[in-house]
Formats: structure tokens, sequence, C-alpha cells
């Protein structure tokens, strides 16, 4: 209990220091406080996915289901953290540059992670056989992931005619000022923080059902 | 050495079986052009005498393409599934000549199909090529790279139910760098763009290619044993 | 503080203390049942 009571103060402080601690950003204004959610949810996002793959080719290796399950888990709390990444992204793109939504790099990228996120689901609601569907799935994850690369290498070859102020945007880290890269780095650690917890609670909660589901056959059969 | 050796062999008579049923019945080939025509004359009836702007005929090409290859490139498992000779080609041969096998006829499909819409879609819509050369190569890297991403998902959506829909869902998020990078260089052929940015696009094209089918090749395996 | 931005910093605490309080019942109830498998 310790550890989450701790999460929970912790991120606590995190938002109130994101309006009162932290100074509001040049250029951006008050809008430029979502950074310190939308940049650790993004991050989260993609460290889920690549869970979500270790465990695909880990899987694929041993055929344990237990690590498929794993992999699912991954995927669904990457899916939460990609959308919220989304929707503060295009949030914080409509107070910056006046748009929600024009396909920015970091726009696209995210998007397609999240295609990956949802073909990744439907295609294992189209299996009923649990280790076929864990095969299937594994490999899937494992084909989807190789493809946000290039993603993140073509997209700014294409791009870099339209809109130079977004690609700068890269160089946030470096243009922080020191009280905002003290909340960032807080926040992302009580993201990391925060996806473990969950991590924790929905496998505990899977492993508990497929035991009780094992105890029902034993009586059944 | 031998092995792979064999595996193409393999791979080759794979490759004319699935051509040779293809051609008694043409089933698969009609489909993919009854869409891509359908479409093409849809639209360029729609726009009349106009010139589309090149940024839109860019990106038509590659809808068509690639909503083509949606309709046909699953059938080429799901056939198998359907006449029941999946068991037999499992033992007559290692998946990776299988893989080989049908990648190849889902290249040959789809080429065959370019070079329908190509030139279709250059008459109807009034389109002027400045990079002749450098469309060409877009053309043929995309459609083998559509080909190259599909056949393995193919495989997958034929185990899991065959459903068609379901191909789309899983190729698009896979192949959207490939369909950008394609839709932006062909977008600079037909002069709506640097001409110098082609060759980093082609080089993109040219990767993304080799990435696709080697990791096709290590992961189809697993999809295709049970 | 304007008026608006307190606004917001309370929405985004009182959304993170629901869904803190709900995962930490969750945890809960989720080692209950866990001790209950034990025996």
């Amino acid at each position: 209990m310790f550890w989450q009571i701790i999460l929970g103060i912790w991120m606590s402080a995190v938002i109130v220091a994101s309006f009162l601690y932290m100074p509001s950003t040049q250029g951006l204004g008050e809008m430029g406080r979502i950074i310190v959610y939308h940049v650790p949810a993004a991050w989260i996002a993609v460290a889920a996915y690549l869970m979500a793959m270790l465990n695909s080719l880990g899987y694929l290796r041993q055929n344990k289901l237990q690590l498929d399950r794993q992999a699912q888990i991954n995927a669904e709390l990457g899916t939460v953290f990609c959308l919220l990444a989304t929707v503060t992204g295009a949030i914080w793109s409509r107070g910056a540059w006046g748009q929600y939504w024009n396909w920015d790099p970091r726009q696209t990228s995210i998007t397609v992670l999240l295609m990956i996120y949802a073909a990744y689901f439907v295609l294992r609601s189209a299996i009923p056989d649990a280790e076929r569907r864990a095969r299937l799935a594994a490999v899937y994850a494992i084909l989807a992931f190789l493809t946000v690369p290039f993603l993140v290498f073509i997209a700014p070859r294409v791009y870099v005619s339209l809109h130079p102020d977004l690609i700068n945007v890269q160089n946030r880290s470096f243009a922080m000022d020191r009280k905002m890269l003290v909340v960032f780095l807080a926040s992302l650690l009580g993201f990391t923080g925060l996806y473990a917890w969950m991590y924790n609670v929905q496998l505990r909660l899977e492993n508990l059902l497929a035991a009780a589901a094992m105890k029902r056959r034993e009586y059944d059969g | 050495m031998i092995k792979p050796l064999r595996w193409v062999k393999q791979g080759l008579a794979i490759w004319r079986k699935d051509l040779q049923i293809e051609f008694r019945t043409r089933y698969t080939y009609s489909a993919l052009v009854m869409f891509a025509v359908t479409t093409l004359v849809t639209v360029s009836f729609a726009i009349g005498g106009f010139t589309a702007d090149v940024e839109i005929t860019a990106a038509l090409l590659w809808i068509i393409l690639f909503f083509s290859a949606m309709a046909g490139l699953a059938r080429t498992f799901v056939a198998e599934e359907e006449t029941g000779t999946v068991t037999a080609l499992k033992m007559a041969a290692q998946p990776e000549p299988v893989y080989l096998g049908k990648y190849l006829f889902n290249v040959t499909i789809l080429c065959s199909l370019a070079l329908l819409v190509v030139p279709l879609f250059i008459m109807l819509l009034n389109i002027s090529i400045v990079l002749p050369l450098a469309f060409c190569a877009v053309v043929l890297l995309g459609t083998l790279g559509l080909a190259g991403a599909s056949t393995i998902l193919a495989a997958i959506v034929s185990k899991a139910g065959a459903k068609n829909s379901l191909l789309t869902v899983l190729a698009f998020p896979v192949l959207l760098p490939l369909l950008i990078t394609a839709i932006s260089a062909t977008r600079a052929a037909l002069g709506g763009g640097l001409a110098a940015e082609v060759r980093s696009h082609l080089l993109t094209l040219f990767f993304y290619n080799g990435v696709a089918v080697v990791a096709s090749l290590l992961l189809f395996e697993y999809v295709w044993n049970e | 503080m304007a008026k608006g931005l307190s606004y917001v910093l309370a929405v985004t605490l009182i959304t993170w203390l629901g869904l803190f309080l709900y995962l930490l019942r969750l945890d809960l109830r989720l080692r209950e049942a866990e001790r209950r498998e034990e025996i």
C-alpha cells in the first residue's frame, strides 16, 4: 500500500505544481503546461507497446499463455495512454497553432500507433481459440511495430518543408525552463509508476480469473 | 547452401501452381480490376475535363492500388483454406518456400493490375508525368511493398476466420508508412514537389520492402504451423 | 491565477484523485480475493 499512496500524493503534487509552481511557457502561454501530461503519456504509450512486442516475442519462443496475457494487458494500457496523448496533443495543437489536427509527423505517428492497437484488438476478437489467438496476435504485434521506426525517420523528411516550427518542438527538452523540467521529469516518473500499478493490478486480475476458470473446468470435467 | 536453393525451387513451384489456378478462373484478377476500373471511371467522370491537383491524383492512385490489394490479395491463402489443401501444402514444403510462392503470386497479381491501372489512370485523369523514370520506380517499389506487407497479413487473416474486412483493418497501419512515402514520391514525380526528395523516398520504399520481406520470412512459420 | 486556469487545475486534480481511489479500491479487492485463493 505504501507505494500506491506515495504515487497518489506524488501525482497530486505534480498536478498542482504544473499550475502553481511552473511558470507559463514562452510563446505557448498557459497552454504549454499541458506538455507535462502530453509527452509522458506518449512515451508510456510507446513503452507499453514495446513491452507488448517483447511479450509477443517471448510467447512465440516459449509458448506460455501467461506471456500472451501480459501482451494483451500491455496493449490495453498502451491504448489508454495513447488516447490520452492524442487528445492532449490535439488540445495543445489547437491552442498553439490554431488547429486540432494537421498531420504533423508526431500526430501521424501517434495515430498509426493507435490504429495498430485497434487492429490488434480486432484481430484478437476474431479468433476464439486461445492458443491460435495468442500466436497470430503475437506475430501481428511484432510486424506492426516494425513499421513505427519508419514513421520516426521518414516523416521528418516528408514534412520538413511545411512546418518548421513544429519540428523545432523536438528540441523542447533543451529549451525548457528549469522549473518546467523538474515538473516534467516528476510527471514522467509518476506516469511510469501509474503504468506499472495499472499493469500489476490488471495482471493479478487476469491471473485470478484464469485460475478460477481452471478450477471451474476441473469441477465440470 | 542447399536448403535455400531447394526453398527457391519449391517457392517457384508454388508460384507456378497458384498462377495456373488463377489463370483458369481469373477470379482474383477480376476482383482487382473491377474495383480499380470502377473507381477510376467514377472519379474521372466526376472531375470531367479539368485536371485535378497533383496532391489529389497522387493520393488517388495509391488509394486505388491499396484497396484493390485489400480486395484481392487474401485470396491466395483463403483459397487454400476453402479447398482444404492447406494440409497437403504443409506436408509438401517448409513454411519459407510457401511464403515465397505466395508472395511472388501476390506480386504478379498486383503488378499486372498496376500495368493496367496506370495507363488508364494517366489517360482518364489527364496526368502529365514530369519524372517518368522516377514515376515507374515509385509504382514498382510501392506495388512490391503492398504485396510484401500484405502477404503475411493475408496468411494471418486466413487463419483467423478469413473475413476480408479484417485484412484492411490489419494492413492499414502497417502499410501507412509505405503509402505516405509512395504518395509523396508520386506527387513529386507528377510535378508537385522537389525532384530531389524522390531519391530519399525511393530509398525508404526500398528499405520498407526489405524489412517487410525479411520479417515476413522469419515470422511466417509461426502463422503457418499450428 | 486566472479563474479559467484554477478551474482546469481543479478538474485535473479531481479526475486524478478519482482514478487513484478507483485503482486503490481495485487493488484492495484483488488482495482480498488473492487471500481467499490461498485458503
